[in-house]
């Protein structure tokens, strides 16, 4: 089981469906979910002075409206600026290559597509999860 | 794995019996924190825990997907909508730039239509005009040959007169009068005045006539 999750997606239905999820499947003990990058930066700045509270795993969604930047900038921005100490990667309805492949680029360690039915992907990727902690696990998108 | 939480005996027993009594459990990730610490009534207390708990996320799940999935629907109905309204609204905007441009071409017709109007009551004016002047032409002219022939007449009848009335003179009142020549010459000169006296009239007569008989044809084009 994961200690705890962030989820940063501008759909409020989702972090419903994405608590219930994990609940269920026992993937989290600890969920939060946000709505806006520019939040989920503040916070990060936050955490790279004092941890206290940092999730261990963080899912991000692509495109976040309302919010100055995209996911892909997110992840970035966690990566590079905030120091690379949490599992992080995008979980979108979309599988565009070409985004799959930047957020690869800017060190996304996972790619999980949204659909009406996203437990058996939540529990693959479960699954990896000791080996995406431990950064040997190689980038893989869940369809 | 997260660290476990024990919780008193009294506190299990109460939530044992708000269980059996009501019906009534505790739920969220609590559940997988409780440590029952081996008692098989505590444990079974959590298994139910944790089968309600489960299957009322179940349920929520189930629901929350349904709502999400008539939620995306909504939004693309939404985006859907606002598109037409978009389209609509171009249309309107068109449909009121064309009513401009046909308004616009309405008052250059009417325009039109009012300087035509103008000319054509121009062209009519120096129609008229240039009518009245060529009538004027006309009768100025007729005038001016009616005056010539009254002028002739006048000197031709004058003449002829003076003529025989000289000759007339001479054969009374001249040195070798014959009483013959001076009888052929009255008789001559009063027929000659009689017939210029008769065609002087006729001559007016004449002129009079053709100047009425104008004058009528000319009054019913007025």
């Amino acid at each position: 089981m994961i200690p705890s999750i962030l989820l940063v997606d501008d759909e409020s239905l989702f972090h419903l469906v994405f608590e219930d999820a994990c609940s269920l499947l026992d993937i989290a003990l600890n969920l939060e979910a946000i709505d806006s990058a520019n939040k989920a930066e503040d916070l990060f700045a936050k955490w790279s002075v004092d941890p206290d509270g940092r999730p261990e795993c963080v899912f991000v969604d692509l495109n976040l409206i309302g919010s100055s930047f995209d996911g892909i900038e997110l992840v970035r921005r966690v990566n590079q600026m905030y120091g690379n100490g949490v599992v992080i990667g995008i979980i979108s309805s979309s599988s565009d290559q070409l985004e799959i492949d930047k957020a690869k680029d800017v060190g996304a360690q996972f790619w999980i597509v949204k659909s009406d039915y996203i437990e058996p992907r939540l529990e693959a990727f479960r699954a990896k999860y000791d080996d995406y902690k431990a950064r040997t696990a190689p980038f893989k998108v869940y369809t | 794995m997260p660290q476990k939480v024990s919780l008193p005996d009294g506190a299990w027993a109460a939530l044992i019996v708000a269980a059996q009594r009501d019906r009534v459990f505790i739920e969220g990730n609590i559940l997988k924190v409780l440590d029952p610490e081996g008692s098989p009534s505590y444990q079974g207390y959590l298994d139910a825990a944790t089968a309600a708990d489960k299957d009322k996320r179940e349920k929520r799940l189930q629901v929350t997907k349904q709502v999400q999935e008539q939620n995306k629907e909504l939004l693309e109905a939404q985006r859907i909508i606002g598109l037409k309204t978009e389209k609509a609204e171009r249309a309107l905007n068109e449909m009121r730039e064309a009513k401009q441009q046909t308004e616009a071409a309405l008052a250059e017709a009417q325009q039109a239509r009012e300087d035509a109007e103008a000319a054509r009551k121009g062209a009519e004016g120096a129609w008229k005009e240039a009518k009245n002047d060529l009538d004027y032409m006309q009768k100025r002219t007729q005038f001016e040959l009616m005056g010539r022939i009254v002028r002739v007449s006048l000197f031709v009848i004058v003449a002829v007169g003076t003529v025989t009335t000289s000759m007339y003179a001479m054969a009374l009142f001249g040195p070798k009068t014959n009483a013959e020549d001076v009888n052929l010459l009255a008789n001559t000169w009063s027929n000659m005045f009689g017939i210029l006296l008769t065609n002087s009239f006729s001559i007016i007569g004449t002129i009079m006539g053709v100047k009425y008989a104008t004058e009528s044809r000319d009054r019913p084009n007025e």
